[in-house]
């Protein structure tokens, strides 16, 4: 009894495989009769989408590069510069609205240079070496930074 | 045509195959910008124009008068010019026309230009370093002598 379950068993799974075999032989034979403009079709869209998720990709990472930390970064350290290089009695201004953004506020303490851009407050700073007396004051859409 | 069951297996594929290059590109891209260092490197500037009021302090109009510095200053050049900064270290050597050295000042950590000399060899991009040779009038007493100023200069980073 037990023998012939197990014979039974045994051919019923020769019969899946073989369906099994032919199932996949029908679908070989479907994706070789179809037409080369579906092919070129799905690559095309497949082309779209993977070249959307690289631009979405490409512009965070843009976002990130282009921050509002790195602009500060910028500005700190020019403004630094030009005030290490400046002879006494020099003044140059800073526009408030500028290609580098908006900026909020200028100050100078402590031999550091503290620029906010965008609503982002300055934490570091950027030293400066000038062996003249630096002051800053904000005077209608610029901040003007003297070295006397 | 294709049939029913093996358009949604196509499908099925597919986003399996658009889940794979967003994971990709979001380890490209995710990883890139939260390593991305986006430090800009001022040091040589900075380097140029201290050497720049270095020389104007020492020998302004090109003349380099040895008697107005004291002994104190020679180990303090920067604060002798109203530069000092923990950053920089300043070395100064003044030599006759033959090449001799007849007098020396620095101020700052030489021990960066120690660890400067160590990875000299490495290959690396040396920011902040410079040594610059002018001529100039030294004068001693009543006497004026030819001669040259060799400076070095180190600018730390900035941490």
């Amino acid at each position: 009894m037990l023998l012939c379950v197990i014979n039974l068993m045994g051919s019923l799974l020769k019969m899946e495989k073989k369906v099994q075999f032919q199932r996949n032989l029908l679908y070989l034979s479907h994706l070789r009769i179809r037409k080369k403009g579906e092919v070129l079709n799905q690559v095309l869209v497949h082309i779209v989408l993977v070249g959307l998720i690289f631009a979405i990709f490409v512009f965070a990472t843009a976002g990130r590069i282009n921050g509002r930390d790195v602009k500060q970064q910028v500005l700190e350290k020019e403004l630094a510069l030009l005030i290490d290089s400046a002879e006494g009695g020099m003044e140059f201004g800073i526009q408030k609205a500028m290609i580098n953004g908006k900026i909020n506020n200028v100050e100078i303490k402590e031999g550091r240079v503290y620029v906010t851009v965008e609503g982002l407050a300055a934490t570091k700073g950027y030293p400066y070496f000038s062996k003249y007396s630096v002051s800053v004051r904000e005077e209608g859409n610029k901040f003007v930074v003297s070295v006397r | 045509m294709i049939s029913k069951r093996g358009a949604m297996g196509e499908g099925v594929f597919m986003i399996y195959r658009l889940l794979l290059v967003s994971v990709i590109a979001f380890a490209i891209f995710g990883i890139s910008s939260i390593f991305y260092a986006y430090e800009i490197e001022v040091r040589d500037s900075e380097a140029v124009i201290l050497t720049r009021q270095v020389s104007e302090c020492l020998s302004p109009d090109g003349v380099f008068n040895l008697d107005l510095i004291s002994e104190d200053s020679q180990k303090s050049i920067l604060s002798y010019c109203g530069l000092s900064n923990e950053r920089f270290y300043v070395g100064v050597e003044v030599l006759n026309e033959a090449g001799d050295v007849i007098a020396e000042f620095s101020q700052g950590d030489s021990g960066s230009g120690w660890v400067r000399k160590l990875t000299q060899g490495a290959g690396q991009y040396d920011p902040g370093y410079r040594i610059f040779e002018y001529p100039v009038l030294i004068g001693q007493g009543i006497s004026e002598i030819e001669g040259k100023i060799k400076m070095e200069v180190i600018v730390s980073h900035e941490f």
